[in-house]
């Protein structure tokens, strides 16, 4: 772990190891000011290296910290959807700030002060012995005891640091979901209960911090109990000695004052010691996201095109976490041929969006396999699978940015009559052509400037400018009227006929004029056949026809 | 360093109206530790002077007064080890009490915002506020404050004690201290070209 970290100083080292030599030179030049008859100019000198000291330290733990945040964004951009469900994003973002805030101020101050100090402790610990070595005895045992104290101080310590940084995941955990699903608290006029559920999260944080930082008050008594004790002895026996004659009064004065010395630097390591539990903490969370390798990686000679859009699933079985037991998929067994329109339907929760997860290799199956234009898609390049595999998500994103930005990110280059093309498909240009500023109007973060309706057409859109050859549409006309819905599916089946397309859908209607339609239940494969086919066999399919074509008015009839 | 000020200022705020009683405890037996401290610097003097030079070539020198004044001195120590260890241990329930109380503040104040405000604030801006900005009122809180306090009174221990001691050599002290000082900030403002401060006031 410490290799790891100690690898991300990088080009900072130069600071970093300039920061010891002018920390050397600062107690140099301190310890010799006593001795200089000009004191005035060894100040200066003094004065002079510790600010460059602290400057460099600065810099160094500053580039450090920068380091490691580019270092974990960049490894995190390679995590597998099963990755990122591990730390959870609440997690990571407290990893990429608190976690880093942190080691960032233990380098620093471990820069500073973890030369500094010991270097101070040792010069006047031999200085003490150069004085006299049986008085100094009385002070190396001291520092044993003392060392021992700490060191338990600290590991107790160290475990409640663990937990605390967990609360914090769970507090930012709480504040992220308010920010991004504010409206839905405000709709449901939540504010009251998501206030008391954060306060209870800072209360328990609060819990540990005050627990943790008490243990840690524990260390300031210890160190100076011992250290009086040491003055007291010292005083009681230097007094013996000197009337004994084998010590002189002056002797015992410097003592003392080397002792005063030797005291401070214990102060300031012990303040580093708390640093470092703390950041110890912190160092091996943002370890882990550096260590951490994706779940899902290229393989080692990957196949850079997919041949046709022909999906086979071999008794595929699938869970989120692997070895629960628990499967969200059992046994799948299906042959999609290239150019097909598939209709999926089911209940919701029955697997439907984690099905066709598989195909893009959002998540890795646990046994059987997938493939795409017969070959699993274990053995493509990601990229070239996934451009190939369009998949319009059920939670859509936009981004900031143009319409257009937002449509080119399906494709690099394209020409203004591919946009117009893809958004007449998706029947997204008679409201986009209908914007003051058309395909440059601006669409604000997440979209939100846009209706859920128009927020589907676009990402249609998107996702057919790719012109792949699977395209899968989870839910991705659920807020769009019927009659819409029909003309987008129209559109497809004449505009990419060579393009297998698979629809998910909770209304009937959406699927039923698909080649075949398969039913989902629970996981497993309950129907797969034509609409006609279905409604003679299949008992779910006809129980969810009758529900939807007869609509509600029955219900109100019964 | 401008806008550190203010914000100290309102931390203090929150911190005082949550925790008077505790903060004056605080800064109570900061003073006794602090006392506790300087009785130890002056009893160094004393031991040689009064303690220890009558004993000097006496035939059977009488350790009696010495045992004494050092048991008084232990007893003087043990006061301000239990009042730091005190105020360590209330420091860290002021700090993090105030810290908690800021969180929830500002929680509560999020959730008051109309949905436009999050509609036009990049989230992450909004997270970094709980995040970096809470971090850095932390390290205010629970390392600046009480080195604050803890120096301050320091200060004006030494200082009294300087005046009591040598009048001359203290205003001597003085003058090179306001050099010190000078040549430090001057060193320090050029050296350092340190990025603006986050600005933990946005949302608060
Ligand atoms: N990221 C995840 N981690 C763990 N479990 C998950 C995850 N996503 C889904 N699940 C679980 O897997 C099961 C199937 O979920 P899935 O999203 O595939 O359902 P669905 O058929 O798409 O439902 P819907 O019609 O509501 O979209 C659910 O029981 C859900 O709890
Ligand atoms: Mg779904």
């Amino acid at each position: 772990m410490i290799k790891i970290l100690v690898k991300q100083i990088g080009e900072y080292k130069k600071d970093a190891i300039i920061t010891p030599v002018f920390t050397v030179l600062e107690v140099v030049a301190e310890l010799l000011v006593p001795y200089a008859i000009a004191a005035l100019i060894d100040q200066g000198i003094e004065a002079g290296t510790c600010v460059t000291s602290i400057s460099t330290a600065a810099s160094a733990s500053a580039g450090f910290a920068c380091n490691l945040r580019q270092s974990m964004f960049e490894n995190i951009q390679t995590f597998a959807f099963s990755n990122i469900d591990r730390f959870s994003t609440a997690g990571l973002v407290t990893r990429m700030t608190t976690d880093v805030t942190n080691m960032q101020m233990a380098f620093q101050m471990c820069l500073r002060i973890a030369l500094r100090a010991p270097l101070m402790l040792i010069c006047s610990m031999a200085m003490c012995l150069l004085i006299n070595a049986k008085l100094s005895m009385i002070f190396l045992v001291a520092i044993v005891v003392l060392a021992a104290a700490t060191a338990l101080i600290m590991s107790k310590a160290m475990k409640i640091y663990n937990h605390v940084f967990h609360r914090y995941d769970d507090l930012n955990a709480s504040v992220q979901e308010n920010i991004s699903a504010i409206r839905v608290v405000k709709a449901f006029v939540r504010e009251d209960y998501e206030n008391e559920k954060f306060t209870k999260a800072a209360a328990k944080l609060y819990e540990l911090f005050v627990r943790a930082e008490k243990l840690e008050a524990l260390n300031m008594p210890v160190m100076m109990f011992i250290v009086y004790g040491c003055i007291l002895a010292v005083s009681w026996f230097g007094a013996r000695f000197i009337v004994a004659g084998s010590m002189t009064t002056g002797s015992l004065t410097s003592l003392f004052s080397y002792v005063m010395t030797a005291f401070s630097s214990l102060m300031m390591l012990s303040m580093v010691f708390v640093m470092m539990t703390m950041s110890a903490a912190s160092g091996r969370r943002i370890a882990e996201v550096l260590m951490e390798r994706p779940g899902i990686t290229d393989p080692a000679s990957p196949i850079d095109t997919v041949k046709d859009g022909s999906i086979d699933f071999d008794h595929v079985s699938f869970s989120y976490r692997q070895g629960s037991g628990e499967k969200t998929l059992s046994d799948i067994d299906l042959h999609i041929r290239s150019g097909e329109t598939i209709g999926i339907i089911g209940g919701t929760g029955c697997g439907k969006s984690s099905l066709v997860s598989l195909i893009s290799r959002l998540y890795d199956v646990d046994s059987g396999s997938v493939r795409v234009g017969g070959e699993d898609v274990r053995s493509y390049g990601l990229e070239a699978l996934r451009g190939q595999v369009a998949v319009v998500l059920q939670k859509n994103v936009l981004f900031s940015g143009t319409v257009m930005d937002n449509l080119c990110w399906g494709k690099a280059e394209g020409y203004m009559d591919e946009y117009r093309n893809a958004c007449r498909m998706a029947c997204a240009d008679e409201f986009v052509e209908r914007l003051p500023e058309g395909y440059e109007s601006w669409v604000e973060r997440g979209g939100a400037n846009f209706s859920g309706g128009q927020r589907q057409r676009l990402c249609i859109a998107r996702a057919l400018l790719k012109s792949p050859r699977v395209l899968i549409l989870d839910d991705s006309t659920s807020a769009v009227d019927t009659a819409t819905d029909t003309r987008i599916r129209k559109a497809m089946q004449t505009a990419i006929p060579g393009t297998t397309k698979l629809i998910i859908a909770q209304r009937v209607s959406s699927v039923q004029d698909a080649d075949r339609i398969l039913v989902l239940d629970n996981g497993r494969v309950s129907g797969f056949d034509t609409h006609e086919g279905l409604l003679k066999t299949n008992s779910i399919y006809q129980e969810l026809y009758e529900v939807q074509t007869k609509g509600g008015g029955d219900f109100d009839d019964q | 360093m401008k806008d550190l000020m203010p914000l100290m200022g309102r931390v203090m705020g929150v911190m005082l109206r949550e925790y008077m009683g505790q903060f004056c405890l605080v800064v109570a037996l900061i003073l006794i530790a602090a006392f506790a401290t300087l009785r130890g610097t002056l009893f160094m003097r004393e031991l040689v002077d009064v303690y220890i030079k009558p004993m000097i070539g006496v035939e059977s020198p009488d350790f009696g007064p010495l045992a004494q004044a050092l048991l008084r001195l232990a007893l003087v120590y043990l006061a301000g080890l239990l009042c730091s260890y005190g105020y360590n241990l209330l420091m860290a329930v002021i700090s993090q009490g105030t810290l908690k109380k800021i969180r929830i503040q500002l929680f509560s104040k999020m959730e008051s915002l109309p949905i436009r405000y999050f509609d036009t604030t990049p989230h992450g801006d909004i997270m970094s506020v709980y995040t970096n900005d809470v971090d850095t009122l932390r390290q205010l809180i629970g390392q600046t404050i009480p080195q604050l306090v803890n120096s301050s009174v320091t200060i004006v221990i030494t200082f009294i004690s300087m005046v009591c001691l040598n009048i001359p050599l203290t205003v001597l002290t003085l003058c090179m201290v306001a050099v010190m000082l000078l040549a430090a900030s001057k060193l320090g403002g050029r050296s350092s070209p340190s990025p603006a401060p986050p600005s933990p006031t946005r949302l608060y």
